[in-house]
């Protein structure tokens, strides 16, 4: 569309905004004449603006009969209309730029100057507890579906004017609005400009959810590992950012953008940062145990089965080995069948709706469970690996996280069939040299746990007290590094 | 440079430790003690010495000519054509060398836990993931080796729960029959710590080369530790039957019982065993693709890694016909062979920079 000025007759305006909008019954026109003596027209689309504000603040001021010179448009907007923004715009895209974000615009006669009023005002769901990073401990606000919300959160726990919040716009026919935030003197600059550079490579016809930017600008795509960080909690989107990393906001999702990450930023729960140092420090330790677990429990078991049966005591063995007896699988088969029915079963649990969640669980409880022991087609320890597996994978406290793990499960079991424990350490190789490989955003995915600074390990192999938390991460808080002045925890005799 | 990327002096070090111990530990005790019986607790300490030669020398090297491996510090010092020569005779020495590491770990991984499995299918798979791992660059190899390494050395400490079962009487009589013995059982410990001279490759490397010589010794110092440590548990256990052992350390873990839990920590051993091997071969196939590259000026050297890939899965099984020559050539041909290439070369090397009176870099 090129740029096309506004006439200064109201009725050509009014038909070239008609041509536009051909077709849209959501587009509300509505003429009058201003003090009695010039038309105008005001046009809005329903819904996404204020009709009981337009009437009070726009047409009712306007409408009065005094006599007088009438005013230019300019004045107009200081004198009589009381709406709290007033834009003039010249030009049609901007006309249709204002209308689509729910502004109403006035046209006056014999005024090639139109003025939109910031009385845009839709339906929207309320702050709530977010629903996939629920804690006990913390802030219970989670981000919405409004940009402008979501920023003012931010924003209420950022006060600092060096948190700036750059907006574009992606999205050939969404036109969707994305804002980037990062914390100035903190912030590599650079990052900064390659997350806009990649921003602005996009050109997809419309986006609907962060996960297509995700997908979009991530450094290298056919990973099964998220190489940002997704969250629908300010605080934790406030932490990121002072730990010089940037945010991406994205309109229409309560799901908030994070680069860099490394793969240790998945492992960690805001909760992990409001509880006692030592819950916190054993919690990680309990996670990182489990998610090796999630990874490696079943293929272990089944090489130890297949391969290395001498590798369990003997009494556990025989115990096992009479459980396995009426199996008629071998033990890759059953732990393939009893994985593949978990996963089918936590999808459903998803998808039902509410009412039918119950019957899910007893049929997963009982009937696969129980029962298919009974039957003889798989073996307790198996139902058994698996419920612990099933159960350890949403130990990670990032969903998305979880699933990758869970997924790369099966490659592992396979190789756990095929050729024993040397077969594990080789898919453990190869996924090791994938994660030291990836880079987020420049920043190498396992830097946090690769670093031979010891100091680093702070917030990883343990969670360092707040009062030895003196600095900020290695490689994205470099440019101002210190957190806070070094302090003992003590407080001094005299206090 | 060919490889961009920078590494600290702690991950050098990690690279290097499993690079000299990673194969040769299973069977260091017995090759020792077949000479030095039950002196060979002693060999680790003597063994020493090349390697505090070799790293002076790459040091030294490096501190003449800043920035630049081996190869191209030859081809300054004796010119351009016998240093092209000198840069073919390292790389095929360490395609070759590659080759038996590679063997080795397959004869162990088929010999002791994979008997049915073709060994060609076990050394494609290792040799591929160590072609993926170089092609990553020095830092990809770094980083693994910072998680992998750790798993290795934290693995040597469940040796310790033998502790009850050590009989310190199978130390005495020590030295019952001279020094001699023991310094022909050094001569292989000495071979695989010359191996440290693959620091030369890696100074470039380096954010603060200052580090290099210093690192470098330490991890001389751990690996010495270490071998002294394998040794002197294993003679400890098994006494003068260490010799007739052909895996002692593997018996050793098989011994390990703990309250009817920790046993048969044999698994253990062979994840160990892989991982360590894994850094192993990946940073001589690094440092062979390095050396190609640098000897032939190659703009880049990773498209050449998976055909060396595929010459080092050539030579593992056609340089040796079975195990017992695989033996051999350990006792007989490695012990001169590594010293030769890899500490008397670039001693002489260094001692023509100096007599060509190279003092400091240009630069």
């Amino acid at each position: 569309m090129k740029v096309s000025q506004l006439y200064t007759d109201l009725q050509q305006n009014e038909d070239q905004i008609r041509l536009i909008y051909a077709n849209c019954s959501d587009l509300v026109y509505r003429s009058f004449i201003i003090e009695g003596h010039t038309k105008a027209i005001l046009i809005y689309i329903d819904g996404l603006s204020d009709s009981a504000g337009i009437e009070k603040n726009v047409i009712c001021p306007l409408m009065q009969e005094v006599n007088g010179k009438p005013y230019e448009i300019g004045e107009l907007a200081e004198r009589k209309i009381s709406a709290s923004q007033t834009k003039p715009f010249t030009t049609f895209e901007e006309c249709v730029e204002y209308l689509s974000n729910g502004l109403p615009i006035l046209l006056q006669d014999h005024e090639a100057t139109g003025l939109a009023l910031g009385l845009n005002k839709w339906e929207m769901r309320s702050i709530e507890e977010p629903v996939a990073e629920s804690g006990i401990r913390g802030p219970r606000e989670g981000f919405t579906e409004t940009l402008r919300i979501n920023t003012s959160l931010v924003r209420r726990i950022v006060k600092s004017p060096l948190l700036k919040m750059d907006s574009m716009k992606i999205g050939g026919y969404t036109q969707t609005n994305v804002v980037i935030a990062y914390i100035e003197k903190l912030v590599d600059i650079t990052l900064v400009e390659e997350v806009k550079k990649r921003l602005e490579r996009i050109q997809i016809d419309g986006i609907l959810e962060s996960g297509y930017i995700e997908e979009l600008i991530e450094d290298m795509p056919l990973s099964p590992f998220p190489q940002l960080l997704t969250t629908e909690r300010p605080d934790v989107t406030c932490a990121s950012l002072l730990e010089g990393r940037v945010a991406i906001m994205v309109e229409g999702t309560p799901f908030v953008l994070v680069a860099p990450i490394t793969l240790i930023s998945l492992m960690q729960s805001p909760e992990d940062y409001y509880q006692r140092f030592w819950v916190s420090t054993a919690m990680r330790w309990l996670r990182y145990l489990f998610t090796l677990i999630s990874l490696m429990l079943p293929s272990l078991y089944v090489a130890t089965l297949s391969f290395h049966q001498e590798m369990v005591p003997s009494s556990l063995l025989i115990s096992m080995a009479a459980s396995r007896e009426a199996v008629p699988f071998p033990a890759l088969v059953e732990a393939l069948i009893m994985e593949v029915t978990f996963e089918a079963l936590r999808e459903a649990g998803v998808r039902l709706p509410k009412q039918i969640g119950s019957a899910v669980s007893i049929v997963g409880a009982l009937v696969i469970g129980q029962a298919a022991v009974q039957a003889g087609l798989v073996s307790a320890p198996m139902v058994i690996v698996v419920a612990i597996t099933g159960i350890s994978s949403f130990m990670i406290p990032r969903y998305i996280a979880g699933i990758a793990i869970r997924l790369l499960r099966f490659p592992l079991i396979f190789l756990a069939g095929s050729l024993g424990l040397l077969g594990i350490m080789m898919g453990v190789i190869a996924l090791v040299l994938h994660l030291c490989s990836l880079k987020s955003f420049g920043v190498p995915y396992l830097s946090s746990l690769t670093t031979t600074r010891l100091w680093e390990l702070k917030d990883v192999m343990i969670r360092a007290p707040w009062w030895m938390m003196d600095t900020r991460p290695h490689l994205t808080g470099k440019f101002n590094k210190y957190r806070q002045p070094k302090r003992k925890p003590r407080p001094k005799r005299s206090e | 440079m060919l490889d961009k990327g920078k590494i600290s002096a702690v991950q050098m070090s990690l690279l290097l430790y499993p690079t000299v111990l990673a194969t040769s530990f299973l069977s260091m005790p017995s090759l020792a003690a077949q000479y030095a019986q039950n002196d060979l607790w002693m060999t680790g300490i003597l063994s020493s010495f090349f390697g505090l030669l070799t790293i002076y020398v790459a040091t030294r090297l490096h501190d003449l000519f800043p920035k630049e491996s081996i190869i191209q510090q030859s081809e300054r010092v004796i010119g351009v054509l016998p240093g092209k020569i000198i840069g073919i005779l390292f790389f095929i020495f360490y395609i070759h060398v590659t080759g038996m590491i590679v063997r080795m770990y397959t004869e162990f991984v088929s010999g002791q836990y994979l008997f049915k499995t073709p060994p060609l299918l076990i050394i494609f798979i290792i040799v591929l993931l160590s072609s993926i791992a170089v092609r990553g660059g020095i830092e990809t190899l770094a980083r693994c080796a910072v998680i992998f390494t750790p798993i290795l050395m934290f693995s040597l400490l469940f040796l310790l729960l033998l502790f009850p079962s050590f009989d310190v009487r199978n130390i005495f009589p020590i030295l019952s029959h001279g020094i001699i013995p023991v310094l022909k059982a050094s001569a292989l410990p000495q071979s695989w710590v010359s191996e440290l001279f693959f620091i030369s490759f890696l100074l470039p490397h380096l954010t603060d080369p200052k580090k290099g010589r210093k690192w470098g010794f330490l991890t001389l110092g751990a690996i010495v530790l270490s071998i002294i440590y394998m040794n002197l548990i294993t003679l400890l256990l098994l006494g003068s039957d260490t010799a007739n052992k052909t895996y002692p350390i593997l018996v050793v873990f098989r011994y390990i019982s703990l309250a009817g839990i920790f046993e048969n920590l044999e698994s253990l051993l062979l994840a160990m065993w892989i991982v360590g091997n894994f850094i192993k071969i990946s940073l001589f196939l690094y440092v062979a693709s390095i050396s190609f590259a640098q000897t032939l000026r190659l703009s880049d050297y990773r498209p050449s890694v998976f055909p060396l890939g595929i010459l080092v899965i050539v030579f593992s099984l056609w340089d040796i016909p079975n195990f017992s020559k695989l033996g051999e050539h350990l006792r007989y041909v490695a012990p001169f062979e590594i010293p030769l290439v890899m500490v008397l070369i670039p001693v002489l090397i260094l001692i023509i920079a100096r007599l060509r009176g190279i003092r400091t870099s240009k630069r």
